[in-house]
């Protein structure tokens, strides 16, 4: 087998998916397992306006499930965040532009949920492309620096 | 019940336990391996499933452990390599715990439960001992030699790196001798120079991490394909994995018998000729216990899994553990200290190359320079350390604000260079394991009791190890560097040995030089266990040495009907 037909063998084995977004899951059946559904809406507002393609990617979806097996205390600090700000998407847009403030009192409140939305997004298909990922497994080599020591 | 007659039983199918296993099997012997894990296969293998596949996409918050790890596996989950991808490979902590001494916390990490046991996630590095290292006693006056010599098993690096396939680069330094390494994979334009930084400012080697992952095919196993994530497994069996490489061959040879999800409780013994003659075990599926027979028994189980064992073993005649004439057992642990760390940004990194990889599986490794021959003395520890790090391609999450602004900041590509502490810690009387009379696993098997701490010859070792860090990443034109002095808890670094010290004196050991206990000719252990100290070189290559010198003279003394 050469080189080039074993590395062939690995995508083939790993099953690698086109890198093509499959786009948002656009079930209506989908309900939160632990949000209510006023919390999900302001998550998912809250959520584009803080990483623009977060909903496309389900952030919300991501973050209700694992909220769903958090702990109590995980569970109450994340929606104590959610509450501080409010349900319209241009109010949250003005108190956003506050709240990213290091000095601002809403900064904590903001970094909690913008660390969720961060994490869920970049861990997805789509926010992972933008980072660059092809969904490539295998290489010939390492990219060493061809400077000599 | 006991179940037929094997030559040799062994427990475990690890490093040290897969080398018997092929070994002895391979010269004829009718071989049983007994192992708590489950059967391993190529399916299992999860290095090619992207984030996005995952339930909960591995994401963890404010928590050490990802809530769904954290239900079932609230310690194993703090370990590197214990993921949402294979956290069901690891112990379920709750149902084989272990316990602490008051005010003394530890972290009993890498307890595999699949065939292979911790070779199927080990960091890979391989790096052989030196006589610094094993007459270590003598440099300093702290503890006591080995009762072997570099020369003693140079040999069996030799066999052992042939086999495992180690790619690394010779240096020609004695603090850390050269091996027979296949092809190193490269340096990246950062590490290049501060591994020039490194030898013209500092006199310091810095090298590749020598470590088991093949740049060339061999025995039907591939070149690495630069995918990462070894600790998930790898389809082209690229790394060294006793499941694929040492159990495959000795069960090819049809004379070894692999009995799975089987826990070793403890030796049996025909006490009135002192020989061992088999295992006790739980099958971990019926619950029911079971007895093996043999000749000869081997403990391949890990360092702290087979003394449990023998501790397990007490009887009349040894009622202080098994082989434990000496009182030794259990006493002198010993680990790799983790921390003293220090961390930086690569200014102008290269445009080249994606999030996607290539990935390198392994480290860069700066060579012991503390209180080797012909440096200054230390006058605040013992011994040394080596640092192991990288410099790698990110991207910045954590950028400030919000909106498309932060989006752009966040992709824009970085170049993180981290280096860590892998220090010595010194094997103490005092740092010791024992049985909690309390406490038994749901197999019904008294687990471990730890009593282990730090003293002030580590922490000011990892306070020197991180100064040291951060200079060399500054004299090296990384930015923003910052020091981290925290020292890991014992057990952090995975490297947990000794407790079954060899040595020729019996009253101060409880092997001898070729894993033999003392006061049981026919019992063996075969793993860390019998670290007399541990360097600060990762063990798991003179784990796997010691183990097939052992090996070699089991054969030569069953040869001469002397076992």
């Amino acid at each position: 087998m050469t080189r080039r037909e074993w590395i062939c063998s690995i995508l083939a084995a790993a099953s690698i998916e086109p890198a093509i977004l499959t786009g948002q899951d656009t079930q209506q059946s989908w309900k939160p397992l632990f949000l209510t559904a006023d919390q999900n809406n302001r998550l998912v507002s809250l959520g584009e306006l803080i990483i623009p393609g977060s909903t496309s990617a389900s952030c919300n979806r991501v973050i209700d499930l694992i909220l769903s097996i958090e702990s109590q205390a995980n569970q109450q600090t994340f929606l104590h965040a959610l509450a501080a700000f409010p349900a319209d998407s241009a109010a949250q847009k003005e108190m956003l532009q506050r709240a990213s403030q290091a000095q601002s009192p809403m900064h904590a409140h903001f970094q909690i949920i913008k660390e969720w939305i961060a994490d869920t997004y970049w861990s997805s298909q789509q926010g992972l492309r933008e980072l660059g990922s092809t969904g490539r497994m295998a290489w010939e080599k390492f990219d060493a620096c061809e400077h000599t020591a | 019940m006991p179940v037929d007659n094997y030559d040799v039983v062994i427990v475990g199918s690890g490093a040290s336990g897969g080398w018997a296993a092929k070994l002895l099997s391979e010269s004829g012997l009718q071989v049983a391996v007994l192992d708590c894990g489950r059967p391993q296969r190529d399916a299992n293998f999860t290095e090619h499933v992207p984030v996005y596949k995952l339930k909960y996409r591995n994401l963890k918050f404010r928590e050490p452990v990802s809530a769904i790890i954290r239900q079932t596996r609230p310690v194993q989950g703090q370990c590197y390599a214990c993921t949402e991808w294979n956290y069901e490979w690891f112990a379920n902590d709750h149902d084989e715990p272990y316990t602490t001494a008051e005010n003394m916390p530890y972290n009993y990490f890498g307890r595999l439960r699949v065939i292979g046991g911790r070779t199927n996630v080990w960091g890979r590095l391989c790096f052989r001992l030196s006589d610094l290292d094993f007459k270590a006693a003598s440099h300093d006056g702290f503890g006591e030699n080995w009762p072997i010599e570099y020369k003693d098993v140079a040999p069996y690096y030799d066999l052992v790196e042939r086999y495992v396939g180690v790619t690394g680069m010779p240096e020609g330094q004695s603090v850390l001798p050269d091996g027979i390494y296949q092809p190193p994979m490269g340096f990246s334009c950062a590490e290049l120079k501060f591994r020039e930084t490194a030898k013209q400012r500092f006199g310091r080697i810095m090298t590749q991490g020598r470590s088991a992952n093949l740049t060339l095919g061999i025995n039907g196993r591939q070149p690495c394909h630069y995918c990462g994530p070894c600790e998930r497994g790898c389809i082209t069996h690229s790394y060294f994995n006793s499941s694929f490489t040492t159990m495959k061959d000795a069960l090819a040879t049809g004379k070894c018998k692999l009995i799975p999800n089987a826990s070793a409780y403890r030796v049996l013994m025909n006490s009135s000729v002192n020989r061992a003659n088999g295992i006790l075990y739980v099958d971990r599926v019926t619950k029911q216990s079971n007895e093996i027979r043999a000749r000869v028994v081997v403990l391949a189980a890990s360092a702290m899994e087979s003394t449990r064992i023998l501790l397990n073993s007490a009887n009349r005649q040894y009622p202080k553990g098994l082989a434990n004439s000496s009182g030794v057992l259990g006493h002198y642990y010993t680990d790799s200290l983790k921390g003293g760390s220090a961390e930086g940004i690569v200014p102008d990194p290269p445009k080249q190359g994606s999030i996607d990889g290539p990935h390198r599986p392994n480290s860069i490794y700066v060579m012991r320079f503390r209180n080797i021959p012909g440096s200054p003395k230390m006058q605040s520890f013992l011994r040394g350390y080596g640092l192991q790090g990288s410099s790698g391609r990110g991207f910045n999450a954590t950028a400030p604000g919000f909106g498309e602004a932060y989006k752009k900041a966040a992709i824009e590509p970085r170049e993180r260079f981290t280096i860590q502490c892998y220090g010595e810690a010194l094997p103490r009387f005092e740092n010791y394991v024992e049985l909690d009379p309390n406490v038994r696993d749901i197999y019904g098997i008294p687990v471990l009791r730890f009593h282990v701490a730090w003293g002030d010859n580590e922490r000011n070792m990892i306070k020197d190890a991180a100064e040291q860090c951060g200079e060399m990443l500054e004299a090296a034109g990384v930015k923003n560097v910052k020091t981290n002095a925290s020292l890991h808890l014992p057990g952090d670094a995975n490297h947990d040995v000794g407790t079954a010290r060899m040595g020729d004196d019996p009253k101060k050991s409880v092997l001898n030089k070729f894993n033999q206990t003392h006061d049981i000719k026919n019992l063996f252990v075969m793993d860390g266990a019998c670290f007399n100290s541990s360097g600060c070189q990762n063990p798991t290559l003179t784990i796997m040495a010691l183990a097939v010198r052992s090996t070699h003279y089991l054969l030569d003394e069953l040869r001469k009907a002397d076992i």
